[in-house]
């Protein structure tokens, strides 16, 4: 390959060795952006909508290379359709609708979808040059980054490219952790509001017994507001009923039921839920309650669903122990 | 039916579910205006309708479920592609009989379709005078035998590590020779194909595919430009011809699978038997001894070409990259494409050797192909591909790939 070169001579080499010095001096610099690229300062967890996430999305874009005007695309997961989530110029916004309108219809939308690498196609509403680059987890396609080039803008490099892959990667990848987020919270909620409604008290332990949730009624029932301090279980009930109760509760979470203590009901599939009768020790006085406690799974821990019902309200308070 | 004969009111008879898994449309959907939206945007080219000849509900209802069911071994892959073969969709090479054949005889608990290519054997074979001349010289300064390549070809190489590289630039070397110029226009226009988008520059190129890629194309075309000007042995055309088929293949393998830098797989794909390629282009009797001897003593390729060379062409691959200045992923690529998917672990990898299996399955030539690796369902696993997406798949690699070859020796 030298053969092919032009001859040898100590100018050439020096303006080689310049080039290779920039070469290497721009190579760390993207490398040191790259490597802040991927942090966002917002906390994905406490939003309720994407905007001040997208919003530093297209900042750190723009650290990149500036652009006339930046949009974020999502995908509405309910309908697998694109809407415009986010844009830092909203005189652009209805320009930039039309142009992705117009990209659905021609397929070039669907071709930066394919590729997942930066897309620069010319608008012809815009009268702009466009970059389009999907926003993409090894799972999901979770939207589009648009950014509009302003007039007589320079192209990027293969490097700014790169760079904006980057920052487009770590978007879809918090968008993705922002969704699971706001699925993991509406079904929190679900779940309590849920349990509000019941008339019977709802509480969840932890396997030491420890109180984690309680519902209106059976934070009622417990006078749990009023006894703040109390944190266990046990501490609610008379003291003769703390000892069992804890025993019945390491018991469950074993799945194992001493047969002894604990009569099985002749069900046609085993479970492992367990019931028996105890005592509060409230404000308001011993209270008789059945209590029924389900070990179960969540996120790969197991926790304790205890339901108490008040045995005065009960129309069969007949069985004192039972469990399955 | 098509997307573009769909009209709003019209009830789906399938679902509509894409490669990645997500559902667009229970069987049922009333199609509106945002169902065709949707439908663009998500690139769906098909679907069935109530009341049509091709209402799924009468005609596929058995096949509905199974059509979503991801791929795990080479077997199921194999049974897809003689479906279609005997649909007349496309025909398939004679290694695919081979394959079924080799499964029954082979117990190997892999998937027993292909013979191992990446483990050494151990043999007692003697080398003889010219052999080891050939290792010797291998061994040595490779760049030499690319001392009469093109100009060009060395300017386009330079250009892929220059960090300051834009599409203008590339534009600016390109444009100086018309052959090649005009024959990435066509190729480009075959990978777009997008609605009234006509590839008219360079620049389109570059800016659509980027700019390494149409880098990677000026460098292949001249490449092959000029092995055809200077040796255009069947043996020698053949491979250049695979390694395209295989560049396309992953291409399109990486676009239904959803792996990222998806510009990089094209070139590796075509990049993947540069080694082989020198091997039939320089040392075509010896090479074609080499298969002999993988054929009559039962062993792998890589082996029989240790026995011969001293090393595999996946060694000379890598290291004429090396030595001609390509990028180390290139090179690395190559380096490792015989190895294991389970050595590898990468999706790129699996994707690299699920390509050569579907290049191989459509283009397998018993007079100068070797028989190639086993694939672990592990690489098949992790690509995700359904049989549905497999199927459209193999009859997009098989139409591109010939699309492509035709383009590039202006057939």
């Amino acid at each position: 390959m030298e053969s092919k070169k032009a001859p040898v001579d100590v100018e050439s080499l020096e303006g080689r060795v310049a080039r290779l010095e920039d070469q290497t001096r721009f190579t760390l610099d993207a490398l040191e952006l790259a490597a802040s690229l991927g942090e966002f300062e917002v906390g994905i967890s406490s939003l309720h909508e994407p905007t001040l996430l997208l919003r530093e999305v297209v900042a750190r874009v723009a650290t990149i290379t500036p652009f006339a005007a930046s949009a974020v695309y999502l995908v509405d997961e309910g309908s697998s359709d694109f809407y415009q989530a986010y844009s830092d110029r909203q005189e652009w916004s209805a320009q930039i609708e039309s142009a992705i309108t117009s990209f659905i219809d021609s397929g070039m939308f669907t071709f930066a979808l394919r590729e997942g690498r930066p897309v620069i196609v010319h608008s012809v509403e815009l009268q702009r040059r466009v970059v389009l680059h999907v926003l993409e987890t090894s799972s999901r396609v979770r939207g589009m980054f648009v950014g509009v080039f302003s007039e007589g803008a320079k192209n990027l490099t293969a490097v700014e490219m790169a760079l904006l892959s980057i920052v487009c990667k770590n978007c879809a990848s918090a968008v993705e952790v922002f969704e699971l987020y706001k699925c993991f919270k509406c079904g929190g909620e679900d779940v309590i509001a849920f349990s509000d409604s019941l008339p019977a008290g709802v509480v969840d332990l932890s396997k030491n017994g420890r109180i984690l949730i309680t519902n209106k009624f059976a934070s009622k029932l417990l006078g749990s507001v009023a006894a703040p301090e109390k944190r266990y279980l046990t501490e609610f009930l008379i003291p003769e009923e703390r000892e069992r109760i804890a025993s019945l509760l390491i018991s469950c979470c074993a799945f194992s039921v001493p047969e002894q203590e604990y009569q099985t009901e002749s069900l046609a599939k085993k479970q492992s839920t367990m019931r028996t009768q105890t005592v509060l020790d409230s404000a308001e006085g011993q209270k008789n309650i059945s209590l029924h406690i389900t070990p179960l799974q969540r996120n790969g821990d197991t926790f304790l669903r205890g339901v108490l019902a008040p045995m005065d309200e009960m129309y069969n308070g007949a069985a004192l122990v039972e469990g399955m | 039916m098509t997307i573009s004969s769909l009209e709003i009111g019209q009830a789906l008879s399938c679902d509509v579910q894409i490669a990645n898994g997500r559902r667009l449309f229970s069987r049922g959907h009333i199609v509106t205006d945002q169902t065709l939206r949707v439908l663009k945007i998500w690139g769906v080219q098909h679907v069935s309708v109530h009341g049509t000849s091709d209402d799924c509900t009468s005609n596929f209802a058995g096949e509905d479920s199974s059509r979503h069911t991801c791929i795990t071994d080479s077997a199921s892959a194999i049974r897809i592609l003689l479906r279609q073969s005997e649909a007349g969709i496309f025909p398939v090479s004679s290694i695919v009989e081979d394959c079924i054949r080799l499964a029954n005889v082979d117990g190997r608990g892999e998937d027993g379709l292909f013979p191992s290519c990446c483990e050494q054997t151990s043999g007692s074979y003697q080398i003889s005078n010219s052999q080891k001349k050939i290792a010797d010289a291998l061994a040595g300064d490779i760049q030499h035998y690319f001392d009469g390549f093109p100009e060009d070809y060395f300017v386009f190489v330079q250009m892929l590590n220059n960090v300051y590289t834009t599409p203008e630039t590339v534009v600016a070397v390109i444009e100086k020779n018309k052959r090649i110029r005009d024959k990435i226009l066509r190729i480009c226009e075959s990978f777009i194909n997008v609605t009234g988008c006509e590839i008219k520059s360079i620049y389109s190129c570059a800016a659509f595919l980027g700019n390494r890629t149409v880098l990677y194309l000026a460098i292949i075309l001249v490449y092959l430009e000029h092995l055809y000007e200077h040796n255009s042995s069947e043996a020698v055309l053949h491979t250049a011809k695979s390694a395209l088929a295989t560049g396309v293949a992953a291409r399109y393998i990486a676009i239904a699978s959803g792996a990222s830098s998806k510009d990089s797989f094209f070139s590796n794909g075509i990049l993947r038997d540069v080694g082989r390629l020198f091997f039939v282009r320089h040392f075509s009797s010896e090479y074609n001894a080499v298969r002999r001897t993988a054929a009559q003593n039962n062993l792998n390729i890589c082996t029989a070409e240790i026995l011969h060379f001293g090393m595999t062409h996946a060694e000379v691959g890598g290291r004429i990259l090396k030595a001609l200045g390509f990028p180390v992923a290139a090179e690395k690529s190559v380096l490792e494409h015989h190895l294991r998917f389970s050595k590898v672990g990468t999706k790129e990898h699996a994707i690299m050797q699920v390509a050569a299996f579907v290049t191989k399955a459509l283009f397998y030539n018993p007079e100068y192909d070797t028989l190639p690796p086993s694939l672990d369902s592990d690489a098949w696993a992790i690509l995700n591909i359904t049989e549905e997406s497999l199927s459209e798949i193999m009859e997009v690699i098989y139409l591109k790939s010939n699309e492509i070859i035709r383009l590039v020796y202006g057939e």
